[in-house]
């Protein structure tokens, strides 16, 4: 068939969706993401940088307003919690630093336009240190000692607190990790070859040595390579097989992907051969290519609006983004995985609703993917480039430069 | 209800304190807000008692992802030397109906650690299998629990055929087969190597175009050093490029292009390949494959 007119982005209606999630309270649905508000705050507030109206849809009082509130979530000794719900009125074991808390409360507090005065960034330097463990993977939170209890560092073995770790290091030390010379860095080798032997026998890196490949701990461990300038034999086993794995994400939309569930399974179990094969039709252009392409995170798994910023991101930083399919993606974002009311859904299927992780990554997807009406975002650091040269304007960026 | 309970008598809750202008504020139930403040101020006082169970039982019940509560849950547990085969039995129930959280599965890796008996575990993993058999979570669970009590023999290789043989698709399962198979350091014997390619061969026979097997043999034979070429009749088989019509496998044609572009003499075939893979068997990827075939080119001239 001929492929529909080519689709725009509604960029009205992802700005009424974002200011909706900023100025209203959000529905309960979300109390299982209570602990990680610094996240969604994060998002909602880079969405709209990305849109480019944060300057203009947001009062200087709204955003001093969310400053003060980013900081009220900062530990005296350092380090963020990730929601005022976890703030016990004094210092406690149980209202420890928390590593992914942290570098959000940082990417927001720069989107924001802050110049981190307040920010307790040597404390956070000395904290990361003590959050590596032997193996060179980082935990997520670290226990405050207590009168019986010595510090402890907690957390599962995850390639998303590598990246936060990375990250925080890059923004808080600066240039090349010359800021602060007298507080002893993390161990970067240690880091680096935790990540290279995570690399799977596909080319897909995972959470650990010998987990299934994943698209999401494939983007961390790129994007901190990166922060680290290790994206060579050091930190990847091989380049070419990683690639050849990112573009192998992205996958055809077939009609069933865009059904219900239950009415799938049903095709599956009673339905006739042929509604069968039409279910699993792949709609396609004139030149024979796939109209609808979005990604998904593992082999053989469904696509996923999150993912076309997972795979995107990791290939821009590898810079092949050239190789994917743009348009079969970008159709799949702005023709079904968009919402009526604004935002993206994870999923191409009927009924569902958009969230605030996914509708954040569908538009830094198609930011990375140069659509128009969006701002141009650094892959590496999730954040508008305008944002990251706030941060490397910041003193010791400057003073990092000066000592190279 | 936290309020009218006379056990709580001696709590004075701790209610949160959003500031001014609060960043993604969430409309919380009463229920919640309540429980969360009597919460806090039992959890300021790191107190361990049984009344902390019950509290930190019903907040994991409203918000399974608090990542502090469940640490704090833990301490408690040991603290009062609780029957730990009971919070296993409750965290059962919470793992089947909050799929997709990570921090049960955590909490119960420390249960398990302490308690030192796995009796039970894998059957557990396989009811939750049976409402996904790709749970990230999970999987990473049971190589946790593979390694901590030492049981690679005890039936893992069985299970992973097991769920192959209900779903030939299933990606986790085929990174489990790898992990059983290399993940103790050492390689398998030439007679086990030989299974596996035979074992591969026989899923790509029933369906050649998942991609499952095809990467897993590629990993399999780099790990042990031996040639992609050792896979060439199979190649061939899905993938004759002297007859297009014929070719039933995209994953065979690129493993051949592989193939093909290892030998200066075959690297035209290989070029074949990439063009089939970029015009007609994989035109997602045309950009991949015209690329793989511009370095294939430069290759050949340098
Ligand atoms: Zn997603």
């Amino acid at each position: 068939m001929s492929a529909p007119p080519r689709p725009v982005l509604d960029k009205p209606r992802h700005v009424r969706y974002w200011q909706r999630c900023l100025k209203t309270c959000l529905p309960e649905d979300y109390t299982s993401t209570d602990l990680n508000r610094m996240t969604l705050g994060c998002f909602s507030v880079a969405a709209l940088d990305l849109l480019g109206e944060l300057p203009f849809l947001t009062s200087p009082e709204d955003r001093h307003g969310w400053i003060e509130w980013v900081y009220r979530n900062q530990l005296p000794t350092g380090g963020f919690r990730g929601s005022p719900a976890a703030d016990l009125g004094s210092a406690s074991r149980w209202d420890p630093p928390n590593v992914s808390a942290t570098f959000f409360a940082v990417a927001t507090l720069v989107n924001l336009g802050d110049g981190l005065e307040r920010l307790k960034r040597r404390e956070i330097l000395q904290l990361l240190p003590k959050l590596q463990r032997e193996d060179g993977s980082f935990g997520e939170c670290l226990l405050p000692a207590t009168e019986d209890e010595p510090e402890t560092l907690v957390g599962t073995t995850d390639m998303r607190f590598v990246y936060m770790a990375v990250a925080l290091r890059w923004m808080l030390r600066g240039q090349a990790g010359m800021g602060c010379p007298d507080i002893p860095d993390f161990d970067v080798d240690k880091t680096v070859a935790y990540i290279r032997s995570s690399q799977s026998y596909d080319g897909g890196i995972s959470e650990k040595p010998f987990g299934e490949s994943h698209a999401g701990m494939t983007y961390c461990a790129i994007a901190a390579l990166s922060l680290l300038g290790r994206l060579d034999a050091s930190g990847l086993q091989s380049v070419d097989s990683l690639t050849k794995w990112l573009v192998h994400r992205q996958v055809p939309f077939e009609e069933k992907d865009g059904m219900d569930e239950d009415d799938w399974q049903e095709i599956l179990e009673t339905g006739t051969e042929e509604e069968k094969e039409a279910a699993m039709r792949v709609e396609r252009g004139a030149d024979g290519r796939p109209i609808w392409g979005g990604f998904h995170g593992r082999c053989n798994k469904k696509a996923d609006t999150c993912y076309s910023f997972w795979v995107g991101a990791s290939l821009e930083i590898l810079k092949k983004l050239y190789l994917i399919d743009v348009n079969a993606n970008r159709r799949f974002l702005l023709e079904k995985t968009k919402h009526v009311i604004g935002g993206f859904m994870k999923l191409p299927q009927p009924g569902g609703f958009p969230d605030i992780l996914h509708s954040f990554l569908g538009l830094a997807a198609l930011g990375l993917m140069r659509e128009e009406g969006i701002n141009r975002l650094d892959a590496a650091l999730c954040m508008s480039m305008q944002a990251k040269e706030r941060l490397m304007a910041l003193d010791w960026w400057a003073e990092g430069r000066s000592q190279i | 209800m936290y309020q009218e309970d006379s056990e709580w008598d001696d709590i004075i809750p701790l209610p949160q304190d959003d500031g001014e202008l609060p960043l993604s504020q969430i409309a919380y139930t009463e229920e919640y807000a309540e429980a969360m403040a009597y919460l806090r101020a039992i959890m300021a006082k790191d107190e361990c008692s049984e009344r902390a169970l019950k509290i930190t039982k019903h907040i994991t019940e409203m918000n399974p992802a608090h990542y502090t509560v469940w640490l704090y849950r833990a301490k408690v547990v040991f603290a009062l030397n609780a029957d730990i085969r009971s919070e296993i039995k409750f965290l059962n129930d919470k793992a089947l109906r909050h799929e997709k959280n990570y921090q049960i599965w955590h909490h119960r890796q420390m249960m398990m650690d302490k308690l030192g008996d796995p009796t039970g575990e894998t059957e557990f993993i396989s009811q939750m299998f049976e409402k996904d058999s790709k749970n990230y979570h999970v999987w990473s669970y049971r190589q946790w629990l593979v390694k901590r009590f030492d049981i690679w023999d005890a039936g893992e290789l069985e299970y992973v055929e097991k769920l192959l043989e209900k779903d030939i698709r299933n990606n986790s399962a085929w990174n489990h087969r790898f992990f059983v198979l290399f993940g103790r350091g050492n390689n398998p014997s030439q007679e086990i190597i030989d299974r596996e390619i035979k074992f591969t061969e026989e899923a790509i026979f029933l369906a050649p175009q998942n991609p499952s097997p095809w990467n897993y043999i590629r990993g399999v034979l780099s790990r042990v050093n031996m040639p992609l070429s050792t896979f060439e009749a199979v190649c061939k088989h899905y993938a004759p490029t002297g007859n297009p019509s014929r070719i039933t496998s995209s994953h065979a044609l690129d493993m051949l292009a592989d193939i093909q572009a290892s030998r200066p003499d075959t690297r035209e075939e290989a070029e074949v390949a990439l063009q089939l893979l970029a015009e007609k068997f994989d035109p997602i990827r045309t950009n991949y494959w015209n690329h793989r075939k511009v370095l294939l080119q430069k290759a050949g001239t340098a």
